[in-house]
């Protein structure tokens, strides 16, 4: 699974703590992606959510399939990253 | 495929001030590449009547797994609303270092509806080849831009959003989930990322 970074620790950043569906800086949070812990069942990943104006539809279908794409995309170079870092650890 | 050890010199990673500048809601500075035809999709790939006529309605949730083959990597996506078997599937024919396509289907042999493959100077970016709305409509590439950082890496997309005669080019950044968002997130394990969109009150305007 990806490595977590530890970015979470940083309490003071903005995004902190935000659960009304806005970012601090404003911003509409329109999709969330969620990894999937390893006390589930192996093979699941994760799941994505469309949220607030991402899942009524009014930005469009492509926005959508965007959405889902780039979401893979972010996925795939945490599985490079995890794979590296397994690689140097076992090295 | 790209020598991981790679630094960019200081003019390479010029994109970075894009981020920084507050125009948010315009089209972003780099507008070359955006949008342009698109050659990696077959022509002809448009999105099935079934999803564009309301028969098939775009999931709101997806459950994703993942199958694993050699090199071979399969990600099934599992709409919540329909949780008996998987609606579609992104698919790596070479591993995590190569190419994706998603398909509207839960195999490889489903009909393609997207591409995405590696590119740009830190190999982090990716060109998206998105279908057509319709038959015989415009294919675009749509680029994924990846924002480095220590703290909070992003990547970003601009596109046009909305339909008719409210189509805008809107920018969406994926950032690291963070702190209390990580728990209101449904069998999540404490860590993700959101899509954030425009700011507050300005989609819809006079109403807010």
């Amino acid at each position: 699974m990806a490595s977590d970074t530890g970015h979470r620790d940083d309490e003071a950043d903005d995004d902190d703590g935000r659960i009304d569906g806005f970012t601090s800086d404003g911003k509409e949070v329109v999709a969330v992606w969620a990894d999937a812990g390893l006390s589930f069942h192996l093979s699941r990943i994760g799941g994505l959510e469309f949220r607030g104006s991402g899942a009524t539809g009014e930005l469009g279908l492509l926005w959508s399939v965007m959405a889902v794409v780039t979401c893979m995309c972010i996925y795939q170079l945490q599985l490079q990253r995890a794979t590296s870092a397994a690689a140097s650890a076992a090295a | 495929m790209r020598k991981a050890f790679y630094i960019p010199f200081p003019n390479e990673v010029l994109p970075l001030k894009q981020h920084f500048l507050p125009s948010f809601n315009k089209l972003p500075p780099v507008t070359t590449k955006m949008g342009t035809t698109n050659s990696k999709l077959p022509p002809n790939t448009h999105l099935p009547a079934s999803m564009t006529n309301g028969t098939r309605p775009f999931p709101r949730r997806f459950s994703a797994t993942y199958k694993k083959s050699l090199t071979k990597i399969l990600a099934l996506l599992t709409d919540a609303d329909r949780p008996n078997s998987p609606s579609y599937a992104i698919s790596w024919p070479s591993g995590s270092y190569g190419s994706l396509t998603f398909h509207a289907g839960p195999t490889k042999d489903h009909e393609l509806l997207a591409t995405a493959r590696l590119a740009g100077r830190l190999g982090s970016d990716f060109n998206v080849a998105l279908p057509a709305l319709f038959t015989g409509g415009e294919q675009k590439t749509e680029i994924l831009r990846y924002v480095p950082s220590f703290k909070r890496e992003m990547w970003w997309f601009a596109m046009p959003v909305g339909s008719g005669a409210d189509v805008r080019i809107e920018r969406f950044e994926w950032r690291r989930l963070r702190g209390a968002e990580v728990k209101g997130v449904e069998g999540g394990s404490g860590s993700g990322w959101k899509l954030v969109g425009r700011p507050d009150g300005q989609r819809h305007g006079a109403s807010r």
